[in-house]
């Protein structure tokens, strides 16, 4: 495993693509933080202030990084269809590398992205936290911290979707777009065509749902309800609690994805 | 199987839909070989290599390498090149190598060897997008001596290489196979590989039409040119002459002929004489494995 770490290290941080899309990726992600810290918006209870305090803001940073997960998904894809593109796949084989070798090798590489983004999302959470709370520094500021490693898995399951869309269609564009086309309006489609309760467990239905809207939205909409106000939209699925199940079937989702393009690299020639 | 078998390929075969590439090809490579692998365009040279080499599946058949069947622990053993230089084009040379390096779990410090024997060591930190097609067939070769590998497995490698490129690359293959290497080569240029080689198998159409020494297939068969002043009684006893092994008519008076390893110039000679035919003229041509690649090709 050694070897296969410090030969994707060696390729991928190399890499003018990588570099570009992490930093794409990062300044979406603080900008859209940023520029929400500036609304001045404030309903009853209910502010903006309070989605960057604790323990409000691990379930805000989670939500808005999520909404750049399809980024970091086409850099999956990217760096995976460039492999068939340079014709590396092939002379790693011939260099002594099987299909499992390259399969492991991406496996890592998503892990360190998905690190990455984890990270970004404490770090920035931690920095907003402390400083926009009135509460005192220590273990408290950490009540709330699951959902990020909710945020974690689906960005694991998004990336590891993403690799499958490239090792099956081995072009940077075609599997792009057929993998936003898919999440955009393709699963919405399928799953209109099908009437019953199985809609729910579509993977990029489920992936998604795995960050929901944040509860103080939730709580927001309820009471804004009972003065009369329509929030519907608040209130469809996207909005529900994530439960065990979900988090369970992900990762069922995750180990299929990873099985069929273990079992498509093996029949592939090269 | 013997001890010193390198590779032994059994029944191998390939479609692509309804055309067949590979058509039940056998072929065994021992210990020490220069193995060079012929044939004309679409003969099935490259789909063998790249399936021996892990990176083209197989219709049918089976291959071995060192008495093994298929595993990834082999080809660290095996430096190749198949078809075109396959590297990333952002990475230097050094880092280029470097992931070889990494794979087949040797030391770095061999980065630098294979780049000085094939003229890129001043190039080590060049991009490899920056470099001329000529270059790149030599990072190429770089990569496949990275290691000290047992076995070589070179396809065409002389493609886009320059005389002095030529010329250094029959160099090394010669240095290699003094060390003891076992080398697979495929070529176009038949003049080389029967400088070089010591063993063929010539392929056409995806099966193979002759395999062994170089010398057993040169030898016994002599390519000479006959010409009479009574072509068709020339003609018709070429038919029923015992020592030719194919012939054919250049002109009106002239045939060109090959003789089995029975025959030889002067009792073609004399059959001909003892018929009536008096030649005109007889020329012997030394048999090179260029003709004798054409004659099978026919």
């Amino acid at each position: 495993m050694r070897k296969l770490i410090h030969v994707e290290n060696i390729k991928t941080f190399s890499s003018n693509t990588f570099r570009v899309i992490l930093t794409l990726h990062f300044l979406f992600y603080i900008l859209v933080v940023l520029a929400v810290s500036r609304i001045e918006l404030s309903v009853g209870e209910f502010s903006i202030h309070r989605l960057y305090q604790f323990p409000n803001v691990w379930e805000f940073f989670s939500w808005v990084a999520s909404w750049f997960n399809i980024l970091l998904g086409v850099l999956v894809i990217v760096l995976i269809s460039n492999e068939f593109r340079f014709y590396t796949f092939r002379q790693q084989i011939m260099n002594g590398l099987n299909e499992g070798h390259l399969l492991l090798e991406k496996i890592y590489m998503i892990i360190v992205i998905a690190v990455y983004a984890l990270l970004l999302v404490i770090v920035s959470s931690l920095i907003s936290g402390n400083i926009t709370g009135s509460e005192s520094l220590g273990f408290s500021q950490f009540s709330g911290i699951g959902v990020v490693w909710v945020y974690f898995l689906q960005t694991l399951a998004y990336m590891i979707m993403a690799m499958l869309f490239a090792i099956v269609f081995k072009n940077n564009g075609l599997a792009i777009v057929t993998f936003i086309l898919y999440l955009f309006p393709g699963e919405v489609i399928l799953r209109s065509l099908i009437f019953t309760n199985i809609q729910e467990y579509f993977p990029a239905k489920l992936i998604s749902g795995l960050t929901p809207l944040p509860s103080i939205f939730r709580d927001q909409a309820a009471s804004f309800q009972g003065v009369g106000m329509e929030f519907d939209t608040m209130q469809n699925a996207e909005t529900a609690l994530v439960t065990s199940q979900d988090v369970g079937l992900a990762i069922v989702y995750i180990v299929v994805f990873l099985s069929i393009t273990y079992w498509i690299l093996k029949r592939k020639s090269y | 199987m013997a001890s010193d078998s390198i590779l032994e390929i059994r029944n191998l075969t390939k479609n692509y839909g309804s055309l067949k590439a590979l058509d039940g090809l056998n072929l065994h490579v021992k210990q020490g070989e220069i193995y060079g692998l012929l044939g004309p365009n679409g003969s099935g040279k490259t789909t063998t290599l790249s399936i021996v080499m892990g990176v083209l599946k197989k219709t049918a058949g089976d291959y071995y390498w060192f008495n093994r069947k298929p595993h990834y622990t082999s080809r660290l053993k095996i430096g190749s090149l198949i078809e075109d230089p396959h590297f990333y084009p952002y990475l230097t040379l050094y880092e280029n190598l470097k992931i070889i390096t990494r794979i087949k779990e040797i030391p770095e410090s061999q980065i630098n060897y294979s780049l000085g024997i094939t003229g890129l060591l001043k190039r080590k930190y060049s991009k490899f997008r920056t470099l001329s097609s000529g270059l790149k067939q030599r990072l190429a070769i770089a990569a496949v001596l990275a290691g000290d590998p047992e076995v070589l497995v070179l396809d065409e490698p002389t493609k886009s290489l320059d005389p002095e490129g030529f010329s250094d690359l029959r160099d090394i293959i010669q240095k290699e196979a003094e060390k003891g290497k076992t080398i697979v080569l495929s070529s176009h240029i038949l003049d080389e590989v029967e400088k070089v080689c010591t063993h063929v198998g010539i392929l056409k159409s995806g099966e193979l039409v002759t395999q062994g020494k170089v010398e057993d297939i040169l030898s016994g068969k002599e390519v000479v040119f006959i010409a009479s002043e009574n072509p068709d009684k020339t003609s018709q006893l070429l038919y029923q002459c015992p020592f030719i092994e194919k012939f054919e008519k250049l002109n009106s008076r002239e045939f060109k002929l090959l003789l089995n390893k029975k025959g030889s110039p002067v009792e073609l000679n004399k059959y001909f004489f003892d018929q009536g035919i008096v030649l005109s003229k007889l020329v012997k041509q030394k048999n090179t494995l260029e003709s004798e690649f054409l004659q099978l090709m026919k």
